[in-house]
Parts: C-alpha cells; structure tokens; sequence
C-alpha cells in the first residue's frame, strides 16, 4: 500500500513544479488505486472486521 | 488575482488544519502504538487528495475544477470512512466495539467522516466567497503557503515510509501488521 502513497506524494510533486494537468492525472491515477485497494480488501473473502 | 490574498491564508490554514489530523493519526500510531488498519491507510489517502486540492489552489489560484477536486476526494474518503462505521455498528456480545481506541466517545474513523463532511462543507462555503482565476495563472505563493504546502508534502512522504515500514511494499495485512 505505500506505493499509493508515493503515488500521492508524486502528485505533490507536479504541484510544486508547476504542473497541474500532470498533477490532476496523478491524482486521478492516485484516486482510482486507492478505491482499488479498497474493492481488493472488501471482497478478499478474508476478516472483515478491520 | 482576482481573490483576497486573505482566502489564500485560509486555504492553507486549511492545509495545516487536515494536516494535523494526520499528525494526531500518527500519534495514535507511534505513540500509543495502534497499528493503523488498512481501511484507515485509505482513509488517510482520502485526506491527502483533499490536501492536493487546496494545494492547487495555493500553487494556481481559486478554480472551480479544484473545489470539484477536493469534494471529490472528500466522498471517496468518506465512502471508506462510512464503510469503516458500518463494519462496526452492530457489536458482537462479548467482543470489544470498534477499532482502535475512541476520542471523546467516538472513534478515529467516524471522526474521520466527519472531517470529510466538514471539508464538503467548508468548499461550498469556499465555492460561494471565490472567483475563478484565469486559465494559465501560476500564483507566487507566500511563505506561509510554501511552508503548508512542503509540510504536507513531507506528512506524504512520512506516510509512505510508515506504509512502507508497516506492510511492506504489497498490500497490507487486514489487521495491522503482517506475520
């Protein structure tokens, strides 16, 4: 899961170089790992109760 | 510009404002030693996009798009949040309730909704008071917003490393750290 953040901190990265449509795409990218990640942990069949 | 240069310091008082709920989930971490589950990773996520909204504004002026930014990951955040509530509304007898220990009577993760809520909130508050920059605009932030804006890219990077340090670099275990 800390590649999602690194994703998140890249995004950052773009904002402060002055790079808004990269920034808005790393976030968009950023945004559809992390709901990933969530649909992966809810339906792994595993406990739940986390 | 077309805003108050005072906006401008609410929106990063706002930064520095999320960016300690952060600081206060690492706390729980490191200084009560509460591994954070993955759904609150996400919820921390969810955070960080609401932080690159009103860091665009900061480094490109008010625009509509990044209100549509930060309400956007303020929903996705507190889709996870919600979720997090729903998995433990109904306690099981003789099981603790919840996840974690609770401030003020309520646990981090349905602070955490209500943070999102507020954020949601607090745009459409932003959304009535701003005006659009023009297209191409590149803001000389203030020392302020400068600060705001490498703590929070720093809180990044400390996530990432606590992440890392956590789960390694796959997914995380479902509760806390893996064997």
């Amino acid at each position: 899961m800390a590649f999602l953040f690194l994703s998140y901190l890249a995004t950052f990265a773009c904002v402060i170089r002055g790079r808004r449509t990269a920034a808005l795409a790393g976030l968009a990218l950023s945004t559809a790992l992390s709901v990933a990640m969530f649909l992966h942990h809810t339906t792994s069949g595993l406990e739940l109760n986390f | 510009m077309r805003n108050s240069p005072l906006l401008y310091t609410a929106n990063s008082a706002c930064m520095l404002g999320l960016s300690l709920v952060l600081v206060g989930a690492f706390y729980f971490q490191y200084g009560l030693g509460e591994t954070p589950c993955p759904l609150c990773l996400l919820q921390r996520m969810g955070m960080l996009g609401v932080l690159v909204g009103l860091a665009l504004n900061t480094a490109f002026g008010f625009r509509r798009e990044h209100a549509a930014v930060i309400i956007g990951a303020a929903l996705v955040g507190g889709s996870f949040s919600v979720r997090q509530i729903l998995l433990h509304i109904a306690p099981v007898e003789g099981e603790p309730t919840g996840y974690g220990s609770a401030v003020l009577g309520m646990h981090l993760y349905t602070w955490a909704a209500i943070v999102f809520l507020t954020t949601i909130a607090g745009t459409a508050v932003f959304l009535c008071l701003i005006r659009d920059e023009p297209a191409g605009t590149v803001r000389r932030p203030t020392l302020f917003d400068r600060g705001a804006l490498l703590f929070v890219t720093i809180l990044c990077l400390s996530n990432a490393l606590a992440t890392f340090v956590e789960c390694g670099a796959g997914a995380c275990c479902e509760n806390g750290t893996c064997p």
